[in-house]
């Protein structure tokens, strides 16, 4: 018995870990998407009720907004990050002393929480006091920069911030991808004869495929889950003009009282984080092989 | 330093070429661009109010105060009260530390059996557990919640670490699962031949060779759960709040004069801890952040 | 000191069969070498000895004791292994003395133990160093120290010298057999080499797709391979391996090779047959590269035209790639013997230490 025991105790050991996962990601998974398929409003009601939250949902003007803020902000994001990113780091691939310090300071703001950013660059895009005014002793009087509180232009503001946040994380990653190439290919083609810039867009940067596919997923990851910069920097407005799905999901659920619908909102952003992660994750570790 | 790859080919210039200082001309700009922020924020903090509506965000303080610090420490009002954010700060560092704790000894000791102890399964479990890291949190919020209700652990300090330590496990097993198959499984056999059981071999075996891992892995938790807003949000209501809850109050108050200096202040508080131990040993974040990434 | 035996072992992972049906004696105080190509099995059979793995089915005895389910720790045996697994956290005392420390032996005695085996692998300087600081050589003796400290009953090594260069590897090789020779102490060793099988063993086991080949004095399997397998992976150069017929003449049997355009006859009348081939029957001969030598008349020879196609030289003789119709025969030449590529020479194929193998079942005739 004892002996059967000491043989299982590497399960035995896992098995709290695991059953924590089951019950809080699966089980939890399996209410929230239950419940969203209820009447549920300030409690849980478990009557199945079909597709009403859902239908509710896509009748919301709100929603859609959120739907269309997270679409910009994703792609702009994205987009912004990546360049961002591959820039920095084929810069700072260019066999620099300063690099490491360089390094540092691209990257401090990754070690910041989401509130603390936002509350700099609120500061610094402050309608009056901000951006617009600097610019405007420079000499440009007529200089305007409200983005923070006009209901159009909110969602640049975040994107901003996200950008200047996460930017630097890209670059690392881009950088461990460039120098993880092996040197001698490098050396072969400038042996060739090959300029700098042909050896970049013609070598490094197509074998760097599996990072730039790395860095797109967590940057959608981060995009979808943005709601920590969205609350300080304008909680959600004006109004709710840059509303995005997880600010949506706070706001139905703890202060609406609308649960039902929190539980959709949350459930179909789960889903699409699933659609993106899940086929990458899959490739990964097939390809990582049985170890 | 670190060595270009064209080192040896003779180096695509280490003579100031004009290219070189257009190089350095767009890093320094970047430099300026990163850097920015921090400062206009410090500075800010350091200003009266006054100076701060009359002059320009970007000139050093000339009337250069403490007050602001020494009120968003004690005397800001978060809420209803106004006491500063140092009660608010203690009560991060009660969350954030059994929570890294725990998380990431959790994370040790499960990457320890999922790759030198396997077992049927053992790929689909990993990847099951895996999967807890990726998901948005909004989706376990609402039964979460009801769970710390029932449980009497609602905007108390245990739940949150309860609920960072969950949805931890996932990274920190991740981070040592890949560094322990780097590790021989020889050494693991040659240990069972020499009479250690599986606790003796990763107490006295692994655990010594695991320094660097622990140390990414300690920072990667630090940071993630001090820096965290949602679960602290969403689960403090009326209770214990972490410190990024209370900024988040002291610069989005809809009461009084808007205090910018306060608020820089409280920020910097906020964000210190992390940016401390980022300065200090951020080339360990780093490897945290690539190798949880890049490697898959 | 003991005796190990493998009785009717079996071993598969999930539905696919890694050994089938060992059965092997291991006498007290045998050096006892496992040799096989990559994925034969063996050291799948050296872990299960170590009680490392569970067979499938069969038995492993120890000193006449049935052992399968008796832990590692207990069964009194110590492994050296081909990555040393040196902890790499502990000073090479604490690496020696780990296994000792965790039976919770008496200071006394682990200092006893340890004072006796440093001075035997001559590793009393690098007592205080740490793995990291040692070079490949001293790393192996500390891992053998290990292994010796806890003078087990049975020592198992697995492909220990396959990580040295070639110099360090002839080296402790001597090491190693100096060792067994002083100590006595029955060893299973696993190795890819052959030259280190060779070397060591008092007895070889060439293992091939999870099955025992052949058990034997080095000597003999040298000498008298069971099957091709066993022929062509013994022995460097390899054995040459020449296709052909047996045909009967006035009552002799004789082989006629394939490939000589002049259809050459070897006489095989001092062969000694173990099963009698049938006339025509499809054969294979095998004769090693140095019974294929500048002219000489010995007893049972075939003399013979090959074209020279490749030369290589060691110093002390000449590996030379003759062309023998299809096939390529290796013969060794003095080195200070002039061949030169494309040459025809006149060369003797001495048949006194040929083998005779059935073509389709690959066995000894």
């Amino acid at each position: 018995m004892f002996r059967w025991l000491q043989s299982q105790l590497p399960k035995i050991v896992l098995a709290p870990s695991f059953a924590a996962v089951t019950v809080f990601v699966y089980g939890f998974i399996g209410w929230t998407a239950y419940v969203s398929f209820t009447r549920s409003k300030l409690l849980p009601r478990y009557q199945f009720e079909g597709l009403l939250q859902y239908r509710k949902l896509w009748q919301m003007d709100r929603w859609y907004v959120a739907l269309d803020n997270l679409l910009v902000f994703s792609v702009l994001f994205i987009l912004f990050c990546m360049v961002l990113g591959l820039l920095l780091a084929v810069l700072l691939d260019q066999r620099i002393r300063v690099e490491g310090a360089l390094r540092t300071i691209y990257l401090y703001p990754m070690a910041l929480s989401f509130i603390v950013t936002g509350t700099a660059w609120k500061w610094l895009l402050n309608p009056g006091l901000g951006v617009q005014k600097v610019v405007r002793e420079f000499g440009f009087e007529n200089f305007e920069f409200d983005w923070l509180v006009d209901p159009e232009m909110a969602i640049y503001t975040i994107v901003i911030a996200g950008v200047w946040q996460s930017s630097g994380f890209v670059m690392a990653m881009f950088l461990a991808g460039l120098r993880s190439i092996d040197d001698e290919i490098i050396k072969a083609a400038y042996i060739d004869g090959a300029s700098l810039p042909r050896i970049y867009f013609g070598i490094i940067i197509p074998s760097m495929r599996p990072v730039f596919l790395s860095a797109f997923i967590v940057l959608a990851h981060l995009a979808i889950k943005s709601f920590d910069l969205i609350i300080v920097l304008t909680r959600g407005g004006p109004g709710y003009a840059t509303d995005m799905p997880a600010t949506f999901m706070y706001a139905m659920a703890f202060s609406r009282g609308r649960i039902g619908l929190a539980a959709a909102s949350a459930t179909i952003m789960m889903v699409t984080v699933i659609a993106i992660v899940v086929p990458y994750l899959y490739s990964e570790l097939r390809n990582k092989g049985n170890d | 330093m670190t060595e270009s790859r064209f080192s040896a080919a003779g180096a695509a210039g280490t003579r100031m070429t004009f290219g070189r200082w257009l190089l350095f001309a767009v890093l320094g700009l970047f430099v300026l661009v990163y850097l920015l922020p921090l400062y206009v924020m410090v500075g800010t903090s350091l200003k009266d109010l006054e100076e701060i509506r009359a002059g320009s965000m970007l000139s050093w303080p000339e009337t250069l105060t403490l007050a602001p610090w020494i009120k968003a420490w004690g005397s800001a009002c978060v809420g209803i009260q106004c006491e500063g954010l140092k009660g608010y700060f203690w009560i991060s560092v009660q969350i954030t530390v059994p929570a890294v704790a725990i998380s990431t000894l959790l994370g040790a000791v499960n990457g320890y059996v999922l790759t030198k102890w396997r077992f049927r399964f053992d790929n689909i479990i990993f990847a099951l557990m895996l999967f807890g890291c990726f998901i948005p949190f909004q989706v376990v919020l609402l039964p979460m919640a009801r769970l710390l209700g029932m449980l009497g652990l609602s905007g108390t300090i245990s739940g949150l670490v309860l609920v960072h330590i969950v949805y931890g496990i996932g990274f920190t097993t991740l981070f040592f699962r890949n560094f322990y198959i780097g590790v021989p499984n020889e050494l693991v056999k040659a240990a069972t031949i020499d009479g250690a059981g599986f606790l003796t071999i990763f107490i006295r075996i692994m655990l010594p060779l695991s320094i660097p891992i622990i140390v990414v892995t300690v920072i990667w938790q630090f940071t993630q759960i001090w820096n965290d807003f949602l679960f602290g949000v969403s689960f403090s209501a009326g209770g214990a709040q972490p410190i990024t809850v209370a900024l988040n109050n002291i610069v989005n108050s809809s009461t009084g004069v808007k205090e910018y200096n306060l608020d820089m202040a409280s920020a910097i508080i906020a964000g210190l801890p992390t940016l401390i131990v980022y300065v200090f040993a951020g080339r360990y974040f780093v490897r945290g952040l690539t190798s949880g990434s890049v490697k898959g | 000191m003991a005796s190990l035996t493998i009785r009717n072992l079996s071993k598969q992972f999930g539905s696919t069969p890694v050994l089938e049906n060992i059965d092997l004696e291991i006498e007290d105080g045998e050096f006892l070498v496992l040799v096989g190509p990559s994925g034969c099995g063996k050291s799948t059979l050296l872990n299960i000895m170590a009680g490392l793995e569970t067979a499938t089915e069969g038995d492993v005895l120890i000193g006449g004791t049935v052992v399968n389910d008796v832990h590692p720790k207990d069964r009194d045996i110590a492994m050296v292994f081909q990555s040393y697994a040196l902890y790499p956290t502990m000073t090479v005392r604490k690496n020696i003395t780990f296994g000792l420390r965790v039976r919770k032996m008496p200071q006394q005695e682990i200092d006893q133990a340890l004072d006796n085996v440093v001075d035997l692998l001559k590793i009393r300087t690098l007592l205080e160093r740490k793995p990291s600081q040692l070079s490949g050589g001293q790393r192996q003796r500390v891992a053998m120290g290990r292994a010796l400290v806890r003078s087990p009953s049975i020592f198992l090594f697995d492909e220990p010298l396959s990580n040295l260069d070639a110099k360090l590897r002839a080296e402790m090789r001597i090491e190693i057999k100096r060792l067994h020779h002083r100590l006595a102490t029955t060893a299973v060793y696993v190795t890819h080499d052959q030259i280190e099988a060779m070397n060591l063993a008092s007895r070889i086991a060439v293992l091939e797709s999870g099955r025992v080949q052949q058990i034997g004095v080095p000597q003999y399997l040298y000498d008298h391979p069971d099957n091709i397998f066993v022929a062509g992976f013994i022995g460097s150069p390899a054995m040459n391996l020449l296709p052909g017929t047996v045909v009967k003449r006035d009552g002799r049997m004789l082989f006629q090779s394939d490939d000589s355009a002049a259809k050459e006859i070897f006489p095989l009348e001092h062969y000694k047959f173990r099963a009698h081939p049938e006339e025509h029957a499809r054969v294979v001969l095998g004769i090693r590269p140095e019974y294929v030598t500048l002219p000489d008349s010995g007893k049972q020879h075939v003399d013979t035209n090959l074209l020279v196609e490749a030369i290589e030289s060691n110093g002390f003789d000449k590996h030379v790639t003759f062309r023998y119709g299809e096939s390529e025969v290796t013969g060794r030449l003095p080195s200070h013997s002039d061949p030169t590529i494309g040459q025809n020479m006149r060369m003797t194929l001495d048949l006194s230490y040929a083998s005779l193998f059935d073509e389709q079942t690959g066995n000894r005739l």
